[in-house]
């Protein structure tokens, strides 16, 4: 089958159906690529117990936003397919299910797009494939004995699916610290190895923290006001949990429901998995950003007149530092879980896009050639650009840039 | 600094390669009976010159349940290569040199415990650092060597087997090898 539209979006997550939106509103015409159904990765990638780490009021997509009971809740899995499929559903989003792209090539006139169910011409590509589909695991897992059975993020679904035997978690932001914690639980011996985090309270002064960063505008952050995006853009996830109790979930919580923690996995010598020293620093690193954030919460409250109304600033304390054992014999392991990151892979975009690690060049979302997009990713225009909240800012804009270079397009054409 | 507990040996000389061997055996014979003495601890004490320079002063000392003092103050001073101003050679150079150190000390050590005098022992050993680590450019590399390669010389009055023999016990009872291939629990905070 052989089509032709103006723009091609690839991915139906929040990231593709923001910029569908935002292109119907403009009246351009699209067509949405999806590998599976709408929010496949929700779908089929996502562990059982996992919940949105932002509360429900800030769900708020162009066009569209909770409007349930529960606005300081947080979404299971799948409430956001269903809060994301409705949303396809009720923008009419021309969406192409079960085509998997396999080569995005430049023509003479724009974009011819191969996908497993025909070709599609167009003037424009947005890449929406999101930031969380393809886990990155460290060279290191080939050194590992084979009888340890190794899983990511996006296999791993219960406790019930591993044996009973000791489980080490390599990562500790959210989806290893969540791991972890719900391991340990269920009775199983757990490891957690630790390098650099980023450690939150659920809620602070009585509001949740992503309340807090909403008002304070560190979400609102852009990427051209940072001194280094760089960096800003590879800050691990958050250590948080979403949980009806709101509770926090950090190296604390951890050790007090019994996961034994260790620094940075370093290497394997023969039986022995060795970790990094450097433990105490990463603890020290992370109770420090923290404590400049709480201060300008605190300024902020105080600079709004909020002390009145908001409690006693509750800081957490800092992080106990347990003496860490620096290795872990491995016939003792069962299990390694790799919660060490995302990194997504374009196999089907040209080499030419891509930086020598394989991720798509880009300035706040357009990328190095012109009429080509990505959104969805860390910070691609905003601190909040991979969060469900943050994507429909960053489609309004790149859909702005998008319709101006289809006027140029058209203009050269004629 | 190499200890060996390589006891089993025929005796030796008195001192041997200007190792006083009666001296290492005897001390290895006061810890095995009282471990607690084999508690020490080295300090460095290390105060800035300018920019990248520093020196270090290393004096005293805590072991076999006393504090010493070196006979002097010893120093060492380190600098940066190219943003430095020429105080001294790197600080990863330092650990390079505290390898060859350690290993040739223990050479000389075992040589001298297993009654083998030496005539030479000569170390070359190289450091490859990828800098992207350092200056932040790559998270995906180490800060540190990626890797570490030691040649060491060893003439003495023995068989060539013999003499390798030797540089692999060192290693084998190395602290600097451990040190350096072995992760250690590092705290780095504010003076209280």
């Amino acid at each position: 089958m052989h089509t032709s539209t103006t723009v091609t979006v690839i991915g139906a997550g929040q990231a593709g159906l923001a910029m569908s939106r935002c292109l119907t509103e403009r009246s351009i015409d699209h067509v949405v690529l999806e590998r599976g159904e709408v929010a496949n990765s929700w779908r089929t990638e996502r562990w059982d117990s996992l919940r949105l780490l932002t509360p429900n009021w800030m769900t708020r997509l162009p066009a569209h936003r909770y409007e349930g009971d529960d606005p300081d809740g947080y979404m299971t899995a799948d409430e956001v397919v269903a809060f994301l499929a409705g949303y396809g559903e009720g923008i009419d989003a021309p969406v192409r299910t079960h085509t998997e792209v396999r080569s995005v090539v430049t023509t003479g006139t724009g974009f011819r797009t191969t996908t497993t169910t025909g070709t599609i011409d167009s003037a424009a590509v947005v890449v929406a494939t999101g930031a969380c589909s393809t886990p990155h695991v460290p060279a290191l897992a080939d050194e590992l004995p084979t009888r340890i059975r190794q899983l990511t993020p996006i296999d791993y679904r219960n406790p019930d699916a591993l044996g009973d035997g000791r489980v080490l978690v390599v990562g500790a932001s959210a989806s290893g610290a969540q791991i972890a914690d719900e391991l340990s639980r269920s009775g199983r011996q757990v490891t957690l190895a630790v390098g650099d985090h980023v450690r939150l309270p659920r809620t602070y002064r009585g509001m949740d923290i992503h309340w807090w960063m909403d008002a304070v505008g560190i979400l609102d952050e852009r990427y051209d006001e940072m001194e280094d995006i760089r960096r800003a853009r590879r800050l691990p996830s958050l250590q948080l949990v979403g949980t009806p109790e709101k509770r926090s979930l950090d190296l604390n919580a951890l050790q007090a429901s019994g996961v034994d923690l260790v620094g940075r996995f370093a290497g394997v010598s023969g039986r022995t998995a060795q970790f990094s020293g450097s433990f105490a620093n990463y603890c020290a690193a992370a109770d420090l950003k923290l404590g400049r954030l709480l201060d300008l919460i605190d300024a902020h409250a105080a600079e709004f007149g909020l002390d009145a109304w908001l409690g006693e600033p509750d800081r957490p304390s800092r992080t106990t530092v347990p003496v860490t054992p620096t290795t872990l014999g491995l016939d003792s392991v069962e299990t390694v879980i790799w919660a060490t990151g995302f990194r997504p892979e374009y196999p089907w975009l040209e080499d030419d896009l891509l930086d020598r690690k394989g991720q798509i060049v880009h300035d706040g979302g357009v990328m190095a050639r012109p009429g080509m997009y990505v959104l969805g990713l860390p910070f691609t225009r905003r601190r909040k650009s991979s969060f469900l909240d943050g994507v429909g800012p960053d489609a309004h804009d790149l859909s702005h840039h998008l319709a101006l270079h289809l006027d140029e397009f058209a203009a050269a054409a004629s | 600094m190499t200890m060996t507990t390589d006891t089993t040996t025929p005796a030796a000389p008195a001192e041997l390669n200007g190792v006083p061997v009666e001296k290492l055996r005897g001390t290895i014979a006061k810890l095995t009976a009282a471990p607690e003495l084999a508690a020490f601890q080295f300090t460095a004490r290390n105060e800035w010159i300018e920019g990248t320079g520093t020196t270090s002063t290393m004096h005293e000392w805590y072991g076999v349940g006393t504090d010493h003092l070196h006979v002097a103050e010893f120093t060492a001073t380190a600098d940066h290569p190219t943003l430095g101003h020429g105080h001294g050679p790197t600080p990863q150079e330092y650990v390079l040199h505290a390898l060859a150190a350690c290993l040739a000390a223990g050479v000389a050590t075992t040589a001298a415990n297993r009654g083998i005098e030496l005539s030479k022992i000569s170390t070359v050993a190289r450091g490859k650092i990828d800098v992207q680590g350092v200056l932040g450019i790559d998270p995906d590399v180490r800060n540190g060597f990626s890797s570490v390669e030691v040649e060491v010389e060893v003439e003495g009055d023995a068989s060539r087997e013999d003499l390798d023999a030797l540089i692999t016990a060192s290693a084998k009872r190395s602290a600097v090898f451990d040190i350096i291939t072995a992760p250690t629990t590092v705290v780095v905070a504010p003076t209280s």
